[in-house]
């Protein structure tokens, strides 16, 4: 999908109008962000905004998240583990000390 | 519409209010007398401003503060220094467009250029296919059509270096494309950091302007609705005016009024609430009137309490 972002108030009227004119192609709504349909009307809205709005719009282009495929095992198996611990108060650094779990200053590090 | 200029503004006299008058326009008298058209308070038309804010900022004419003033300015300031922040990282946009044009480019080059190798090498493959299966096939090969056969294979060669040369160029051109891409990008995020800021003042201070607003105008709201009272044909105010009020004119029929809390639930005529609000601003500067609803300007600039100046009323 397409990630539409507005960074000034003219920017989020247009978005507003566009979302209002174009339910059929606005996948979602956020405030001042949207996700458009991955087709070519998306584009071409998208490609508006940029137009008339220039650095006050942001569009990324967005795929749907595999935990399976866009990173390893053990970074997922972690976040499960994680949030089936025992005591909610243990935070992640310490109960991946623990049990063998992916330490986060290094997950920071690691891009997928 | 008066045709002497010395009738079109009040008080007599003065040159500043004759020459405003002269300009004809609502524009050209604001121009003239260095009132800002945005006022409110500075011009009398037929299309009012919301009365909201005619009362707000007849209340500030009239000196009131609010609570929220020293926010504001706060906000002012720290707006201020962003949007200083913004424009000095200036417009990514372009940068950010070439950026991208460039990577598409260079993605689609090696695209076509594996492509055109691809084909190369098949058709190279063929070629030397054939001349092997020539020169194995027999001894009655035809010489010449053997060393075309080599020379076609060695066209097809050079070709197929020359294509792969241009398909590694190309490859190199990629990446470097999508480092400078990744780059802009980089910067470009930074920037919108601070214009996520700017927004966010921007309806921060939205928001205290118009809390501020509304409290202003209700505030004022009493007096206003005392001020519309004085434009009604019986007061004692118009009735020094004289009774014969033309179509139209600021008493009559204009004023059914209907006043209740505060502003939301006026009704009544809005040029009339209008002219009411600039009447309790007791304002020091001229203003700016273009409707045809007084029958001279001395009437205007009694109702008004201010200097008046008429234009653009054929």
């Amino acid at each position: 999908m397409l990630l539409v972002v507005t960074y000034s108030c003219g920017a989020r009227t247009t978005l507003r109008n566009v979302c209002r004119s174009h339910g059929d192609t606005v996948v979602r709504r956020f405030g001042r962000a949207a996700l458009f349909a991955e087709t070519e009307l998306g584009a071409f809205l998208a490609c508006r905004l940029r137009a008339k709005h220039g650095a006050d719009v942001q569009v990324e282009r967005t795929e749907p998240f595999n935990e399976f495929e866009a990173v390893r095992p053990a970074v997922h198996e972690a976040a499960v583990a994680y949030e089936d611990r025992d005591a909610a108060s243990t935070p992640y650094a310490k109960f991946a000390a623990g049990d063998d779990h992916p330490d986060p200053a290094a997950m920071r590090d690691v891009e997928l | 519409m008066t045709e002497r200029l010395e009738d079109r503004f009040a008080p007599a006299g003065s040159a500043a209010l004759r020459r405003a008058a002269a300009e004809g326009t609502v524009d050209g008298a604001c121009a003239a007398l260095g009132l800002d058209p945005e006022d409110p308070l500075a011009t009398l038309t037929e299309e009012p401003p919301s009365l909201w804010r005619a009362l707000a900022a007849a209340a500030r004419e009239r000196g009131r503060e609010h609570r929220l003033d020293d926010e504001r300015r706060r906000l002012r300031g720290e707006l201020e220094a962003v949007v200083a922040d913004v424009d000095a990282a200036g417009d990514a946009s372009d940068a950010l467009t070439a950026a991208r044009r460039r990577a598409a480019a260079a993605d689609a080059d090696v695209d076509r250029l594996r492509e055109r190798a691809a084909t190369l090498r098949g058709r190279l493959t063929q070629a030397r296919e054939g001349t092997d299966a020539d020169t194995g096939d027999g001894s009655d090969v035809d010489a010449d059509a053997e060393s075309a056969a080599e020379a076609t294979v060695d066209a097809l060669q050079a070709e197929f270096a020359a294509a792969t040369r241009a398909l590694s160029e190309a490859e190199t051109e990629r990446v470097a494309a999508e480092q400078a891409l990744a780059r802009v990008a980089e910067r470009s995020r930074s920037v919108r950091d601070a214009r996520e800021r700017r927004l966010r003042l921007r309806d921060a201070l939205a928001n205290r302007r118009r809390e501020a607003r509304r409290d202003l105008a209700r505030e004022l709201y009493p007096a206003f609705a005392d001020a519309v009272e004085a434009f009604r044909p019986d007061t004692e105010h118009v009735a020094s005016e004289g009774s014969a009020a033309p179509d139209g004119s600021l008493t009559g029929d204009s004023l059914a009024v209907r006043f209740g809390d505060g502003p939301e639930s006026f009704g009544g005529d809005a040029v009339v609430a209008h002219a009411a609000a600039v009447r309790v601003a007791r304002r020091n500067d001229p203003v700016v009137v273009a409707v045809d609803r007084f029958s001279s300007p001395e009437e205007a600039r009694e109702r008004l309490r201010a200097p008046v100046v008429f234009v653009g009323l054929d």
